[in-house]
């Protein structure tokens, strides 16, 4: 018996023993894998992370273009610099939300005061389009690098993940991202891809804009159409967390005494949003901000100046010359 | 709460650690409460419901021992419509209303009778069987009723496998309860690999490619022919690997506590035929059906074409059991159908088969092929699994071969693809190495201990690394 329990307590004690060297090798892997990702996350040489990560630690520009797609593929900061003498460089992003222009807006300003910042803010960009097309995750290493200014995108994330439905988690309600990002792999969870497609692929951009080419068929057209009027009549209500992202960035800029200029490109497909344009209206009245909407611009209503729902190259040198030159127009009046 | 939050991460050792410091006799107390917390962390009034049949079942099964003749039957009968009675209310209820109410309007009536507004007690139908599983093999004098209500009341509440099974037999499980279990470290250690297994397939894997399939599904009508292929293949990946991980994790941490659940799938995509294939497939529910419904019907031992109706019968049943719609109905009947079909052209297959000489020449090969089709047949009833309508089902099924240069194929972001082919790929290497190689159901066990920590440190990086989470629940828990 004596030998028995003897035999249970070595085997107890080497089970501990082997949870802890897992543990620790766990986090030793997690440090360097984390580090290592790191490196290479913010040292990117091509692709829209490394566009961002230009305007974020590197870009002297004295305008800033921020937006989704829409204002990666549509503003050409050639067109800006001839046009207003000013250096300009456009840091949207594909696939990006409110959420990504809130954290830009902060950390740009945290190195440098730009003159202006033109938002692409779509009448939908303000609607709920659920949790994965907020596309949180792909901000995460932001998180890491500027918990301050970042730190919001953690919250929400806790908060779109957490079902306050359940009994239990009111219980047991806590930030659990807040936990997850304790590992610095975390971090950058999905992004080894898209790393990777940065040091491998190479994406024509001009000072982050990156235009389209090709040609938009009648047929694709209509598919097209068809995609968006299902996708826009399930956005049927309105985010309060973008709305309240919206109201800060108003709000910074402000208070850093940047002009803010709201600018709607042409689009494919235009929406009609009265919820999302009295919440803007509102907002750029108490901030004297002006709104450039082009998205039923019918000059634009003609198929080649289009790639499949965005502008081609030919339509966004159109649209960026018509645009600055209302920024320049805008800028003269206020001087 | 489910196994994939934070939650269960502190409920679970603690859970344990207590388990392993009481003293046998308080343990059941420490299970329980912990099972009854487990179950109201979603909706706590639900509680209710499985203590109504649990109450019914316990009774029925001491009154079904001490009676005679028919009265025992008539207390089968009683326990038997009390849980069928939960299920018809909260999960056929509406169904069936909405079934009248479309009658009625072809005859042009009003549906008089209201649709209820509840929701689904989480694992219903789980629990439900499971404790019908009781009264049957007690009636059928398989086993003794259980006189400790503490104890049957674990039998139905034990936690690992409450919400999504497996779906235990009384034999199996409840005399584990009275048994002392001691700690021990391999066991824990095999327990805490297959809860970890079961993770990296619902985490790295199901949810996932999750992400890609509900993107097609939210709207099928956008896509076509090649996409709908590729979705309905990645379905059937995501639908085994969400369940399969669910029931790793309840295997696993009940092993870790001493206990040994059933085994609830095995490896079934390396089945040669649709029969096969249930042998491997949530295997809790086929056997329950099996022994309950088919041997009750008279299974193969009649005349052949009640044969096929006991086929279809079950399978139609098991669609109805998933869930309260005409989709997993059509979904149990096309696999119902694919059975019977395969028995009726058994003959004629094998000729060919034979005449060709593939099974003599290239025997792997024809495995892989004889493989390959049963996957597609599921993945192609799946299709009503999944679809959100009778009418998205029927117009993805319409589309399948039609392709339209204005709609390209969808295989989701490169990313997205990427992370669930490697997700797959690991898979298929775990589960070809158990089929083929070591032919246990262990994973990749390293005999030298550094080489063990490292591999597990890295499972864990993968984790970080790849793995979604964003919550997701687990597909089976609707039902």
């Amino acid at each position: 018996m004596a030998a028995s329990s003897s035999i249970s307590s070595s085997k107890i004690k080497r089970f501990i023993r082997s949870g802890i060297a897992i543990l620790v090798l766990a986090i030793v892997f997690d440090w360097i894998i984390g580090a290592l990702l790191g490196y290479l996350y913010f040292h990117q040489p091509n692709g829209d992370n490394a566009d961002t990560n230009y305007a974020i630690f590197k870009s002297d520009a004295d305008i800033f273009i921020i937006g989704p797609s829409l204002a990666k593929r549509h503003y050409d900061p050639r067109i800006f610099d001839s046009t207003l003498n000013l250096k300009t460089y456009n840091a949207g992003h594909d696939a990006q939300s409110l959420f990504y222009d809130l954290l830009l807006t902060k950390t740009i300003i945290k190195r440098k005061r730009p003159i202006l910042i033109v938002l692409e803010l779509g009448a939908k960009e303000l609607y709920f389009k659920g949790y994965a097309n907020d596309r949180l995750d792909d901000l995460l290493p932001y998180c890491r690098a500027f918990p301050r200014e970042a730190g919001f995108i953690i919250n929400l994330e806790n908060k779109r993940v957490l079902d306050t439905s359940s009994v239990g988690r009111k219980l047991l309600a806590f930030n659990t991202e807040k936990v997850k990002m304790l590992s610095r792999v975390y971090a950058y969870n999905s992004q080894i891809v898209s790393i990777l497609q940065g040091y491998t692929t190479h994406q024509e951009s001009y000072s982050g804009f990156s235009p389209l080419l090709g040609a938009l068929t009648e047929k694709r057209k209509s598919a097209l159409l068809l995609q968006d009027s299902i996708t826009d009549a399930q956005q049927t209500h309105l985010d309060l967390d973008k709305v309240n992202a919206l109201k800060e960035i108003f709000k910074i800029v402000n208070e850093n005494r940047i002009k803010l200029v709201i600018a709607r490109s042409p689009n494919l497909s235009p929406v009609n949003s009265v919820a999302a344009d009295s919440v803007l209206k509102e907002l750029c009245n108490e901030y004297k901000t002006p709104i450039f909407d082009h998205s039923n611009d019918k000059r634009f209503d003609k198929i080649e100046l289009y790639h499949d729902n965005h502008l081609d190259i030919e339509g966004a040198e159109l649209y960026s010359k018509m645009i600055a030159s209302q920024i320049k127009d805008y800028l003269g009046s206020i001087q | 709460m489910v196994f994939n939050s934070f939650a269960f991460l502190l409920f679970f050792p603690i859970v344990t650690i207590l388990f392993f410091l009481l003293p046998h006799k308080f343990r059941w107390v420490l299970l329980l409460a912990a099972s009854c917390f487990f179950y109201m962390y979603f909706r706590p009034v639900y509680i209710l419901v499985i203590f109504f049949t649990i109450i019914v079942d316990y009774f029925a099964g001491i009154l079904i021992y001490r009676a005679q003749g028919k009265k025992r039957k008539w207390f089968l009968a009683m326990s038997i419509v009390a849980n069928v009675g939960v299920l018809a209310i909260f999960k056929y209820y509406n169904f069936l209303d909405s079934n009248v109410g479309a009658l009625a309007n072809v005859f042009h009536f009003t549906n008089p009778i209201p649709a209820l507004n509840i929701l689904l007690p989480i694992g219903l139908s789980f629990h439900t069987f499971q404790a019908m599983s009781y009264t049957i093999e007690v009636y059928r004098g398989n086993c003794l009723p259980e006189r400790k209500f503490n104890i049957y009341s674990l039998y139905v509440l034990f936690y690992p496998q409450l919400v999504t099974g497996p779906i235990e037999r009384p034999g199996n499980l409840i005399h584990q309860f009275y048994e002392k279990k001691e700690f021990d470290p391999d066991r824990v250690g095999r327990g805490l690999q297959q809860m970890c297994w079961g993770l990296f397939k619902k985490v790295v894997i199901a949810d996932r490619i999750s992400i890609y399939v509900d993107t097609v599904y939210a709207n099928v009508h956008l896509y076509t022919g090649v996409t709908f292929w590729f979705t309905s293949i990645m379905f059937l990946m995501q639908i085994y690997c969400d369940f399969s991980g669910y029931s790793d994790i309840a295997i696993g941490a009940a092993n870790v506590m001493g206990f040994t659940l059933m085994q609830n799938f095995k490896r079934p995509f390396f089945s040669r035929n649709i029969a096969e294939f249930w042998t491997r497939w949530h295997i809790s529910l086929t056997t329950w059906f099996r022994d309950y419904v088919y041997f009750s019907l008279g299974g193969s031992r009649v005349s052949v074409p009640r044969w096929y109706f006991n086929i279809m019968a079950v399978f139609l049943l098991s669609g109805l059991w998933h869930g309260a719609s005409w989709n997993f109905v059509l979904w149990g009947g096309t696999l119902g159908a694919c059975m019977v079909l395969a028995l009726i052209f058994k003959k004629q297959n094998e000729a060919i088969s034979n005449a060709i000489g593939i099974q003599k020449r290239f025997p792997t090969l024809a495995s892989a092929f004889d493989m390959l089709v049963v996957y597609l047949i599921v993945s192609f009833a799946c299709i009503f699994f999944r679809a959100k309508t009778f009418h998205d089902a029927l117009f993805v099924i319409k589309h399948l071969f039609i392709f339209e240069r204005q709609k390209p194929a969808f295989f989701g972001t490169a990313d997205n693809f990427i992370y669930s082919i490697f997700g797959i790929a690991i898979l298929f290497l775990v589960e070809y190495s158990q089929e083929f190689i070591i032919k246990k159901e262990v994973l990749w066990q390293p005999a030298t201990p550094v080489i063990r920590y490292v591999f597990y440190a890295t499972v864990i990086s993968i984790f970080f690394l790849i793995g979604v989470f964003n919550g997701g629940q687990f597909l089976y828990f609707q039902f």
